[in-house]
């Protein structure tokens, strides 16, 4: 039980810092196999949200320390 | 509700050198394994008690020590997570522990091919780079090092000109403000100026075989890539895609010649992308693999293609941004490798902004030179069919 226990936090450390390192490495990469069929966005919606994550970041520096906040 | 936080250490590769190699890593680790506020055992049954995470790793452009929590608890994890960056106790004992759990992994990465791989990868490809240093140390390396080692290196490294704070989570500003202030922002400032990892040059192509006695050989190539600073990196995405697709179908679905093979881009301050194949008919797969870089080369892609690759990014982005801690590794990522955070909003504007001669274009001016390394039967490799093409 105890052991188990320790693995899955083990594992859920893992998973938290690979997302924090690689995370934007795996969202860069576009593909699977098999091709996308799917239409996109129209530009408007795509600007849109855009500014929208935008607006849901705060940056500030404190001692020469940047900090962004989302 | 969860909150995610990284304390990002700029330089990664550029901070180490060949004999202290690992020492960022291992000081990391080790930070959070005590600290003077927390013991090890009372540090343990606080995390355990509220489920908080706190974790570190290192890749070639920079480190973070990352915190996870419930917004429940983020009051007092915050406390121990500003305590492992600000007090920690590197004991003998702790560092120790973590030096040679760090050993034993790195002993054995012979022992598994496609580490293996890449540790071959990295001596042909990053030869005379910083990136050669590879961050995690070598058993060697992280051998030598001693707790006043560590010490010396948290002082040294741990000056707020060098870090980078982000924290994704349901958190008041203000609130925050107040509690960086009186915790991380009190750190020296230090003068810390990032300087520009040299790009990567490979002026030829070339393959190195390593004599192993596998079932099958294993094979990567490296090319140069666009930065994530660079326009070229929008059209460089949507080119990989399409190789990547492409070698699956010729590779594996029509030929039986591989299970696993891969094009890939990654994204790295001196960034690369290249092809992976595990395959008993090495000179085969390779053959049709660059061809395929030919045929993107020489022929232009559908507007159609494209408007598929992007609405796969578009699904691909959502789900990697599910959660607190992508997000802000994203904005890390950027902020620190991408020239700035806001870059990492307006990407799919960009990628429905490529054109199908900006596709041909970058696959011609960066898939080329590739610097391939092969573990398996030397014989079933003929020089030839790796560096004939493609140049």
């Amino acid at each position: 039980m105890e052991i188990s226990k320790t693995i899955k936090q083990l594992l859920t450390s893992m998973m938290m810092v690979t997302l924090l390192v690689v995370s934007g490495t795996q969202a860069a990469q576009t593909t699977q196999s098999g091709k996308a069929t799917g239409k996109t966005e129209g530009p408007q919606s795509v600007q849109s949200v855009v500014a929208k994550q935008a607006s849901l970041v705060t940056e500030f520096e404190i001692n020469g320390l940047k900090v962004l906040m989302k | 509700m969860t909150v995610a936080a990284g304390l990002f250490i700029r330089g990664g590769a550029s901070n180490i050198n060949s004999t202290n190699a690992g020492i960022e890593s291992l000081m990391l680790s080790a930070a959070t394994e005590a600290t003077a506020g927390f013991p090890r055992e009372n540090m343990r049954s606080a995390l355990s008690r509220m489920g908080t995470v706190i974790g570190s790793s290192s890749n070639n452009d920079y480190s973070v020590l990352s915190l996870g929590c419930t917004r429940l608890h983020f009051d007092k994890s915050w406390q121990i997570f500003t305590d492992v960056i600000l007090r920690p106790s590197f004991t003998r004992e702790d560092v120790s522990l973590v030096q040679d759990r760090m050993i034993v992994s790195l002993s054995d990465d012979t022992d598994n091919p496609d580490v293996y791989l890449q540790k071959l990868q990295e001596r042909v490809a990053y030869a005379g780079h910083p990136y050669l240093n590879n961050t995690n140390g070598t058993p060697e390396t992280v051998a030598k090092l001693t707790p006043d080692d560590l010490r010396r290196y948290h002082d040294k490294i741990f000056e707020t000109s060098r870090l980078l704070l982000v924290i994704v989570g349901d958190l008041n500003p203000a609130e925050v403000k107040s509690l960086v202030a009186s915790s991380i922002g009190k750190l020296p400032r230090g003068n810390y100026k990032p300087e520009p990892i040299p790009a990567l040059a490979f002026d030829k192509s070339t393959v190195e075989v390593t004599p192993r006695e596998l079932p099958t050989n294993y094979i990567q190539g490296l090319f140069t890539a666009p930065s994530l600073t660079s326009p070229d990196i929008y059209a460089m995405r949507i080119a990989s895609s399409m190789l990547r697709d492409r070698v699956f179908e010729e590779v594996r679905v029509k030929r039986n010649l591989s299970y696993a093979p891969d094009a890939f881009l990654r994204t790295q301050a001196a960034n690369v992308g290249g092809l992976y194949v595990t395959a008993v008919d090495a000179n085969q797969s390779i053959r049709v693999m660059l061809s395929e870089i030919a045929r993107l080369q020489n022929e232009p892609v559908g507007g159609d293609d494209i408007q598929g690759v992007v609405a796969q990014y578009l699904t691909n982005y959502y789900l990697g941004q599910e959660t607190n801690a992508a997000q802000a590794g994203e904005l890390a990522q950027y902020e620190l490798i991408g020239g700035n955070w806001r870059n990492s909003v307006d990407v799919l504007e960009k990628l429905m902004a490529v054109t199908p001669a900006d596709v041909q274009r970058v696959s011609q001016k960066y898939m080329r030179n590739i610097r391939f390394v092969v573990l398996g039967n030397p014989k079933s490799v003929d020089t030839g069919v790796f560096v004939g093409r493609a140049e």
